[in-house]
C-alpha cells in the first residue's frame, strides 16, 4: 500500500514537473495543447485515486452493503464517503486523459518538428 | 443514505475496457511517431513515456477486469493471490512515468545540443557543398575556355592547367617542367621572362610556337599569388594559328591586289601607246603599194607591237581587268578538247593523264581564259619535269562548307567544280610557293620565261570568282587545285561574234571620242579616206557640244571607256538621248568589266586596245549590220 502511494506521489511529481516545464518552455504547435490537457487530466486522476486509496482505509466495512457476497450499495455517512464514492469512479477522469494523449500523438505524427 | 454500487461497477468495467483499447492505440501511435523519424530523440522520448503510461493503464484496466471476472466465477482467492503483482506493476509504471518526466529536462538539453550539432553539421556541410559547387563552377569556366590556361611555379613546374591545355598536350601532367612540356627542352627557354614578370610584378604578352603542334599562340603571362601564398606565373595562351594564317592570306591578297592595280595601270597606258604604234603601222600598210620596200619593216614593227600587246593582255589578266566573254561551259569538254594539243606541247617524255570526274561540270567562264589557265599550268608542269614525268589533269565536283570557307580568305561556301593539275616534277620550296603568283617572278633562266604565266592564271581565276591552291614540296611535285563556282544552267552553245577585217567604204557619220590624241587621229585617218564623215572630241562634254551643233544624224559613236570627267558609258547614254539612232562602239585598254555596258562584249560593240584599223573597220561593219 505504501509503495503504491509513493508511486502515486512520484507520478504526481513527474506530471507536475512536466506541466511546469510546459509553461516555462511555452510548448506550442500541433499536439501540445492536447498533451497539456492529458497532463492535467492524469494529474487529476492521480489526486482522485490517491485520495480514494487513503479514504478507503477509514471506511467501516459495514458501509458496504452486500448480497450473496457481492457489494450492492454503499452507505454515505459523511463528506469523506462522498469523496470516496466519487474517487472510485476515477475512470471518468482517466478515460479523457487517455483520449487526449492519443490525440496529441496523432497530431504530432506527420508534423515537421516539435517545439519543446 | 445508501447509494447503489452498480454505477461504480459499470464505470469501472466500461472505463477499463475503453482505457485498455485507447492505451494500446496510444502505444502504437507513439511507436509510429518514433519510427517516422528514427533519429529524433524527442519522438523516442515520447514513445518511452507513452509506453510507461500505457503499461500502467493497460495493467490497471486488465487487473480491474480480471478482478470482476474472478469475482463472478467465484474465484476470489486467485485474485487475492494476483493483486499484489498487479499493484506492483502499477507502482513500477508510476515510477517509470516519474523517471521519464524528470528526464524530460535532460532530454531537452541533449536535444538542443543535438540540434545545435546538427545545425553546425548542416552548416558545415552546406559550406563544404557551396565550396565544392564554387570550385566546380570555376573549373567549368576554366575548362570551357578556348584558351589554354596554366600556372607555373618558381621552379618552372606546372601547378595547374585547364582542359584546353590537356587537349593540346595530352601527355602533360602537373609537376612537369614548362619548358619540357611545351617546348620539349631540357632547360628553360632562352626567351623566358619568368623572373622579370614576378620581380617586376607586371604582365607581358608574346607569341610563341609549339613546334610539335605546328601551332602559334599569343600568351599573356602575369604574376599571381597561389593558394599556398607563393608567387606563381599565370599564363593564358590563345591559339592564333588560324588568325595568323588568315592575316597572311589577307596580306598576300592585298599585295596581289596592289600589284594587280599597278600592272593594270601599266597595261592601260601601254595599250594606248601600242595603239599608236600598231595602228599607224597598219594604216601605213594600207596606204603603201604592195611592192613598197618599207612594208617589210612596218610589218616587223607591227609584230613587235603584237608581242608587246600579248604582254599587256597577260598583265590585264593578272590584274583582273580583262574583258571576259562569260558563258556557261562544260569544263570536262574543255579539258577533253585540249588534251591532244597538250600532249603535243608537253613532249613525248611526259605522259598526260586525264581523269574526268565531275558529274556537274558546268561553270560560268570565258572558255578561252580557262584554256589559257590549263595551258599555262601545263607549261609550268612541263618546265618542272626536264627529265620527263607525269602530268595529270582531273575534274571533280566539290563542296566547300562554311567551316572551310571561314578559314580561307575570300572563299565562299557552296558547290564548286574542281580542276586539278598535278605533276611529279621538281616541286617548290615554301619561299617559291609564296611568290609564284606574283608577276615577273620566275625561277627560270633569263629569257626563258616572262614570269607572267602563273600571275595570269591567278588573275583569271580570281576574275572568275574562283580560287586556287598550290601544294608542293621539293622533290615531290606540284599540285594546283582550282575551284570554279558550279553552275546549274545549261551549257551555252552560241559562238561569239567574229568580225572580218574588210576595208569597208562608207558614208556614215562617226564621232570619235578619246582623251588620247594619237588614237583619235589614228581613227580619223583610218575612216576618213574610206568616205566616212568623222568628227572627234577629246572628252564627253566636248562630244556632246559637238553633237548638239550637228544637224545631221550621228551613225556611230566610237568612244574610250575611261576618260576624265565623263566615261564612255555615260557619254553614250546622254548622246543616245539626243540621237537615238546612234550606235556605240566602246574601246578600252583598261577594261574594268563593271563599267562596260551589259551585252557590249557579247554583241561585238567593244574593242580591246590597242586599236587596230582592221579591227575597227570590222567592228563598224558589224555594228552597221553589213560587215
Amino acid at each position: 500500500m505504501i509503495t503504491h502511494e509513493v508511486g502515486h506521489i512520484l507520478f504526481i511529481i513527474g506530471v507536475v514537473y512536466l506541466l511546469i516545464r510546459s509553461r516555462s518552455r511555452r510548448w506550442i504547435g500541433p499536439g501540445w495543447k492536447e498533451f497539456k490537457l492529458f497532463l492535467w487530466f492524469v494529474l487529476a486522476w492521480n489526486a482522485v485515486a490517491f485520495a480514494g486509496h487513503w479514504i478507503e482505509l477509514y471506511i467501516p466495512k459495514e458501509q458496504f452493503i452486500k448480497s450473496n457476497g457481492e457489494t450492492t450499495a454503499f452507505v454515505i455517512a459523511g463528506f469523506g464517503d462522498i469523496v470516496y464514492y466519487v474517487s472510485i469512479l476515477d475512470h471518468l477522469v482517466l478515460l479523457p486523459a487517455s483520449i487526449f494523449l492519443l490525440l496529441a500523438l496523432r497530431r504530432w505524427k506527420g508534423a515537421e518538428g516539435h517545439s519543446a | 443514505m445508501t447509494i447503489p454500487w452498480w454505477p461504480v461497477v459499470f464505470v469501472d468495467i466500461a472505463g477499463s475496457l475503453a482505457v485498455l483499447f485507447i492505451s494500446a492505440a496510444s502505444i502504437l501511435a507513439a511507436r509510429n511517431l518514433s519510427a517516422e523519424k528514427p533519429g529524433d530523440a524527442f519522438r523516442h522520448y515520447v514513445f518511452m513515456l507513452t509506453l510507461a503510461i500505457g503499461a500502467f493503464a493497460i495493467s490497471r484496466s486488465l487487473s480491474h477486469l480480471l478482478h470482476y471476472a474472478l469475482d463472478w466465477v467465484g474465484m476470489k482467492s486467485i485474485w487475492k493471490m494476483l493483486s499484489p503483482f498487479t499493484g506492483a506493476v502499477n507502482s513500477a509504471s508510476f515510477i517509470a512515468v516519474f523517471a521519464f518526466s524528470i528526464y524530460f529536462d535532460r532530454l531537452l538539453r541533449v536535444k538542443l545540443a543535438a540540434d545545435k550539432t546538427e545545425l553546425e553539421l548542416a552548416t558545415t556541410r552546406a559550406t563544404a557543398e557551396a565550396a565544392r559547387q564554387n570550385e566546380m563552377r570555376l573549373h567549368a569556366i576554366l575548362d570551357g575556355m578556348e584558351d589554354a590556361i596554366y600556372v607555373i611555379d618558381d621552379n618552372f613546374r606546372l601547378k595547374f592547367y585547364n582542359r584546353k591545355m590537356k587537349t593540346l598536350l595530352p601527355n602533360v601532367e602537373a609537376g612537369d617542367y614548362c619548358f619540357s612540356a611545351l617546348k620539349n627542352l631540357d632547360s628553360r627557354c632562352e626567351a623566358c621572362r619568368h623572373a622579370d614578370i614576378l620581380e617586376n610584378n607586371r604582365a607581358v604578352s608574346r607569341e610563341f610556337t609549339i613546334a610539335s603542334l605546328s601551332r602559334s599562340f599569343n600568351v599573356i603571362e602575369m604574376p599571381m599569388e597561389w593558394i599556398d601564398g607563393g608567387r606563381v606565373r599565370l599564363n593564358v595562351a590563345r591559339d592564333i594559328t588560324d588568325q595568323k594564317k588568315l592575316e597572311e592570306q589577307l596580306r598576300q591578297a592585298q599585295k596581289m591586289e596592289s600589284i594587280g592595280r599597278l600592272a593594270g595601270g601599266v597595261a592601260h597606258d601601254f595599250n594606248n601607246v601600242l595603239s599608236g604604234i600598231m595602228g599607224y603601222g597598219e594604216l601605213a600598210l594600207m596606204r603603201l603599194p604592195e611592192n613598197h620596200p618599207a612594208r617589210k619593216d612596218i610589218r616587223m614593227v607591227i609584230e613587235a607591237g603584237e608581242k608587246a600587246a600579248g604582254l599587256t593582255r597577260q598583265l590585264l589578266a593578272f590584274s583582273r581587268k580583262q574583258v571576259l566573254e562569260m558563258k556557261i561551259i562544260d569544263i570536262n569538254a574543255a579539258v577533253d578538247r585540249m588534251s591532244t594539243m597538250l600532249s603535243r606541247m608537253i613532249g613525248e617524255d611526259i605522259s598526260l593523264e586525264v581523269a574526268i570526274g565531275s558529274v556537274e561540270p558546268r561553270i560560268r567562264a570565258d572558255a578561252g581564259q580557262v584554256e589559257q589557265v590549263v595551258m599555262n599550268l601545263a607549261v609550268n608542269a612541263r618546265d618542272a619535269m626536264p627529265n620527263g614525268g607525269r602530268l595529270r589533269i582531273e575534274t571533280a565536283d566539290a563542296e566547300i562548307d562554311a567551316l572551310y570557307a571561314d578559314r580561307e580568305e575570300g572563299v565562299q561556301p557552296g558547290r564548286y567544280v574542281l580542276l586539278t593539275i598535278s605533276d611529279n616534277g621538281e616541286g617548290m620550296t615554301q619561299d617559291v610557293r609564296e611568290k609564284i603568283f606574283e608577276p615577273f617572278f620566275t625561277t627560270k633562266e633569263v629569257g626563258k620565261g616572262t614570269g607572267l604565266g602563273l600571275a595570269t592564271v591567278y588573275g583569271i581565276i580570281k576574275q572568275h570568282h574562283g580560287h586556287i591552291h598550290v601544294y608542293s614540296e621539293p622533290g615531290h611535285g606540284t599540285t594546283f587545285k582550282i575551284y570554279f563556282p558550279a553552275e546549274l544552267e545549261a551549257v551555252d552553245e552560241t559562238s561569239p561574234a567574229r568580225e572580218t577585217a574588210i576595208a569597208r567604204r562608207g558614208s556614215e557619220t562617226v564621232l570619235v571620242v578619246d582623251d588620247a590624241q594619237p588614237i583619235r587621229r589614228l581613227i580619223v585617218e583610218t575612216l576618213a579616206p574610206l568616205g566616212y564623215r568623222v568628227f572627234d572630241a577629246s572628252g564627253g562634254a566636248e562630244a556632246l557640244r559637238l553633237a548638239a551643233g550637228l544637224k545631221d544624224r550621228i551613225d556611230i559613236l566610237v568612244t574610250d571607256m575611261i576618260m576624265p570627267g565623263m566615261n564612255g558609258r555615260q557619254l553614250s547614254e546622254q548622246l543616245c538621248s539626243l540621237h537615238p539612232e546612234t550606235k556605240t562602239i566602246f574601246m578600252s585598254g583598261y577594261a574594268d568589266p563593271s563599267i562596260i555596258p551589259d551585252g557590249a562584249v557579247e554583241n561585238g560593240s567593244f574593242i580591246q586596245k590597242p586599236v587596230m584599223p582592221s579591227t575597227l573597220l570590222a567592228k563598224i561593219g558589224h555594228v552597221l549590220g553589213n560587215g
